[in-house]
């Protein structure tokens, strides 16, 4: 039986739709990611499991118990928002203390518990600062303390990170994962950015327009994702999108795209006649070599971008322009002609209305 | 540079304007400071600093007699111990009761949007009328209530006439509080009424303190609604000011002491506060 | 032949007792773009504010062109600030956003539309004209702010991290159309931002800041390859580079950065340099970047998974290699590795990079021919 329940959940705002029967299961010391982008019914979904916004139809159960209308103070949750609520006129200690004491918990046992999970964090120097002292990730961090010294049930974490610097985020996700396997509190963790979901996520959900779409661990998801909103959504740098033509046929399937064409092998039971799709490929499946060789495509450098360890460079093939990851012992400049090499077996193919992937 | 010598002028002009806008504003504060300072034979001269100083228009306002001897001049006027008593309960009771109130108001408008946008502009309507449009009725309803020259009368009208500015200021910091931050605290155990103590009131004292100000300053100035409510036992300062001058006689120098004094009260108070006004209210991150 | 469009010489601002900008020189060539960046409260925002003529530094002169302007006000710089929010005036349409500046200059009203739609053509605006400025979203708002700036044809473009409220995504997205319009139009863009990644990917040249002062100035491979200090090894590149700190020790022939119980055998690197004796006994942190280390069964290191990382097109395994130690290698995306698992590692000893712990310097060494 799983832990956390949320079944078949949906949430309008008057006319507006925002969660479209959601279903998911949270299994106990678990963290699910929700990735998706803004406006996509993160928030919404958390507040409903939360308690603080009630479904409009669908249950939330814990433990098999159906707790849809159990109030908000009594389920034993904790969240942490995207305003982290660290309260400016207070300490350190007494915003993470603030919880213990409306237990009317004794001082000492408070004083003990709130110095653990300081500890735990790596914060005890802020605990006698303001918060208008604090940096962003320890400021982070104490709302973090907070939502961890009541040992919740269950942890919701609404993109907590959001406000950070790009390098302070990436080093906060890490040391979260960190700090959750080492507690291993169940949580739910959402966010905009699909790399940190993929990250911190012992599987991901990723909720497009108020709908789940996909459901798996992170590699799954990566690397064989069912529709094509998945797969633009967690490509990083963005997906080549092209439309095209497809056929499949004793085990072949034959795509055309401008003037290209591209054959793949696949199941032989798939069978259809030509018809239009579109077809995706991720800017590192692409790679490309600066001199001529059979099966490759001519192409001019129309702009680089330096990624670090590699470069991010698009290239334009007669009306496409396609992006390729190059690495930099490859040295290219704006105004190259270089030739690209397209792997069949890493090229996606999804049908034109139901956005679903029909190459498997 | 060929722009100097204009640049130079230019500013010149400015620092020039900054100055006379400064002067007019300060020149009737320093004649009400030196008035208060000159004796009698001094008040009608235009020298700003006095030749004989003097505490005795100070004095004299706490004294019941006939002022003949003292000041050189005849006139009879109540002491001001108990107008300055009255001022102060009245205006200290009247502001806590307007911010209390405006508080709770404000919440329900910025939480839960209770009177409605309508209902929240209507609260202004008190501040739309002309004052004097009012008195009147008013005086007629508490002559038949037997709550004329009270002071039970004074604070429920002054904070109801202020309440509205309670309401638009403290609405405006709560907005401003994340509705996350009460979240945070129901999920923690807190009930909305803990959550609405614990949580809001403290993190929207800097607002309670600028309103409280804002309204006990025009509550301790207020004449009109004193002056036509009142009659001798809950006059107010400012009514008891304007005693000084008028049918008793022309008692410039005392006036000016009782105005120095009457200015000098929220002044303190004003500076007492100050830290709360900028403490708190540091949302977000620095960036930059 | 490269011309400075801006020069920054010995430029200082104080602010109180904080030193934001502390005697920073630098040149903008004309039509490249350059971008200043550092964490925040590094003095970037300031220093571009001190560009624009929005602050007046305390000490140091600014030029525009041949032109010193240190003293001139912000109306009279030909320049032109894209601000972080706000850039646009919502209750507008796009084209009277466009035409703001130009009105401002009373150019004449063919002349004005003319322009105002040879803009909304090449960003890409042109059927969103009539469109209330306030109903786009992030990505066109920030367009319609570019394009308002460059009707005004300032000499140089200033941006201060315009996409900071943009989602992941469409920032992304900017960086690629930001850079396109810059190479069409070719004006010189000096950009500010705290994200790395996107000044890797979009300048020609970065300056990257911390406290108030300048520390390096080059192309983005450049900063990349061979970070002049400690700071900007750790601040460019993600995932961020790994970081060995030590003292070096010789033991039995061998070169080892030893600190508690980690000890990392440097020797293959080491004696390829001549001078390497006078770092004996010194503290010194060694960086390599996470795409040279290497998953490998005959490696010399061993450690276990401990998370794995999703970095862009790659995966980042965290392996602890010591109990004070994790080190992080950059692994294609198909690799199979699972957290907890037990794991060889290498290095590639050319692309190693060695700092002073002290002065966070890096160490010179010359090569063995």
């Amino acid at each position: 039986m799983p832990f956390l329940e949320v079944r078949d959940v949906s949430k309008k705002f008057g006319e507006k739709t925002v969660l479209k029967n959601v279903s998911l299961t949270v299994n106990r010391g678990e963290v699910l990611a929700i990735a998706g982008p803004p406006g996509s019914g993160k928030t919404t979904l958390l507040k409903i499991v939360a308690g603080l916004i009630s479904p409009t139809s669908g249950r939330i159960y814990l433990n098999g118990i159906d707790i849809t209308d159990v109030p908000p103070h009594i389920r034993g949750f904790s969240m942490v928002f995207e305003n982290p609520p660290v309260y400016p006129d207070r300490s350190g200690y007494e915003n993470i203390a603030f919880p213990l004491k409306l237990k009317n918990m004794p001082e000492a046992e408070v004083r003990k518990r709130v110095y653990e999970i300081a500890d735990l964090l790596g914060i005890r120097h802020v605990l006698d600062r303001k918060p208008s002292t604090f940096s962003g990730g320890e400021y982070q961090r104490v709302a973090l303390a907070r939502a961890l010294v009541t040992n919740p049930a269950v942890l919701l974490l609404d993109e907590p990170l959001r406000n950070l610097d790009a390098k302070i985020r990436e080093y906060m996700a890490v040391w979260l994962k960190q700090l959750q396997l080492k507690i291993g509190v169940t949580s739910i963790y959402s966010t905009h950015d699909p790399l940190e979901a993929l990250t911190i996520g012992t599987r991901v959900a990723v909720i497009l327009s108020g709908e789940i779409k996909q459901l798996g661990e992170p590699l799954t998801i990566l690397n064989n994702p069912v529709n094509l909103d998945v797969d633009d959504y967690v490509s990083i740098p963005a997906l080549n999108i092209f439309k095209g033509t497809a056929k499949a046929f004793r085990g072949k399937l034959v795509i055309n795209i401008d003037k290209v064409s591209i054959e793949k092998n696949v199941s032989s039971e798939l069978q259809f006649e030509e018809r239009n799709v579109i077809a995706a490929i991720r800017p590192s499946d692409v790679s490309v070599v600066k001199t001529y060789q059979s099966g490759t495509l001519s192409g001019k450098v129309e702009l680089i971008q330096y990624l670090g360890a590699n470069a991010l460079a698009t290239i334009r093939l007669n009306d496409i322009a396609i992006r390729v990851i190059i690495p930099k012992t490859i040295q290219i400049n704006e105004g190259d002609s270089i030739y690209i090499v397209l792997d069949p077996r890493n090229v996606r193919v999804y049908d034109v209305q139901s956005k679903q992937r029909i190459d498997l | 540079m060929k722009f100097h010598g204009t640049r130079v002028l230019l500013s010149a002009l400015k620092y020039i304007t900054i100055g006379v806008f400064i002067l007019w504003v300060l020149i009737p504060v320093a004649w009400v400071v030196s008035l208060a300072f000159k004796p009698y034979a001094e008040w009608r001269v235009s020298y700003f600093v006095p030749k004989n100083f003097t505490w005795n228009n100070f004095i004299v306002l706490f004294k019941s007699e006939a002022f003949i001897g003292i000041m050189g001049a005849t006139a009879i006027v109540e002491p001001v111990t108990k107008p300055l008593i009255n001022s102060l309960v009245v205006t200290s009771l009247s502001t806590i009761m307007a911010v209390m109130i405006g508080f709770f108001t404000a919440y329900g408008a910025s939480r839960y949007n209770t009177p409605g946008p309508f209902g929240l502009f209507f609260t202004l309507l008190t501040r739309m009328l002309p004052p004097a449009t009012f008195v009147t009725p008013i005086m007629v309803y508490y002559s038949n209530l037997k709550l004329l020259d009270t002071h039970f009368s004074l604070i429920i009208l002054y904070s109801a006439v202020t309440v509205t500015y309670g309401i638009w200021i403290l609405k405006g910091f709560i907005d401003a509080i994340p509705i996350e931050w009460e979240e945070a605290a129901m999920l923690e155990g807190a009930t909305p009424i803990k959550t609405l103590f614990k949580v809001v009131l403290p993190i929207a004292r800097p607002g309670l303190v600028v309103a409280g100000l804002f309204i006990f300053l025009l509550t301790w100035t207020e004449l009109l609604f004193a002056l036509v409510l009142t009659n001798v036992y809950a006059v107010t300062l400012p009514v008891h000011i304007s005693k000084y001058v008028g049918a008793v006689g022309q008692l410039y120098g005392p006036q000016a002491a009782l105005a120095l004094i009457g200015s000098v009260i929220p002044i303190a108070i004003g500076y007492a506060i100050q830290k709360h006004l900028v403490t708190g209210f540091t949302f977000g991150m620095v960036r930059g | 032949m490269k011309i400075a469009k801006v020069r920054v010489v010995n430029v200082t601002k104080r602010f109180g007792d904080l030193v934001a900008v502390n005697n920073v020189s630098f040149e903008v060539y004309e039509g490249e773009i350059f971008t200043l960046l550092g964490p925040s409260g590094c003095g970037k925002t300031t220093t571009l504010r001190i560009i624009s003529g929005l602050e007046k530094p305390d000490l140091g002169k600014v030029y525009i062109g041949d032109n010193d302007v240190t003293t001139l006000p912000p109306q009279l710089r030909n320049v032109c600030l894209v601000f972080q929010e706000y850039a646009v005036f919502p209750h507008m349409s796009v084209y009277d956003n466009i035409a703001f500046g130009l009105r401002v200059r009373k150019v004449p009203k063919e002349e004005l539309s003319k322009k105002v739609r040879e803009l909304a053509e090449v960003l890409e605006l042109t059927d969103r004209l009539n469109t209330k400025a306030g109903r786009l979203g992030i990505s066109e708002q920030q367009r319609i702010a570019l394009a308002r700036c460059i009707a005004v044809e300032p000499e140089v473009l200033l941006l201060d991290e315009p996409l900071t409220f943009a989602d992941a995504k469409v920032r992304e997205k900017m960086r690629r159309e930001l850079k396109k319009i810059q190479r069409e139009l070719g004006v010189t863009m000096i950009y500010v931002t705290h994200d790395q990644l996107e000044a890797m990917m979009l300048s020609d040249r970065i300056a990257v800041m911390n406290k108030g002062r300048l520390l390096q100035v080059g192309s983005p491979i450049e900063i990349y390859d061979n970070p002049q200090s400690l700071f900007v090894a750790h601040f460019i590149g993600s995932p961020t580079i790994n970081t060995i700190e030590g003292v070096l020790v010789k033991e039995r022939g061998r070169f080892l950065v030893k600190r508690g119980e980690v000890a990392i055998d440097v020797s293959e690197f080491m004696s390829s340099y001549h001078n390497v004796e006078s770092l004996l006994g010194r503290n010194i942190v060694i960086g390599i970047r996470p795409e040279d280390v290497y998953l490998d069964v005959n490696g010399p290191i061993e450690g276990v998974v401990e998370v794995i990382e999703v970095s862009g097109e790659r995966l980042a395994i965290h392996i602890r290699v010591f109990k004070e130690l994790v080190l992080k290698a950059l692994v294609p995306i198909h690799e199979i590795v699972s957290e907890g698992e037990r794991v060889r590692l290498s290095f590639n000893l050319e692309k190693v990079h060695i700092f002073d712990k002290a002065t966070e310097e890096k160490v010179v060494l010359s090569r063995v021919k």
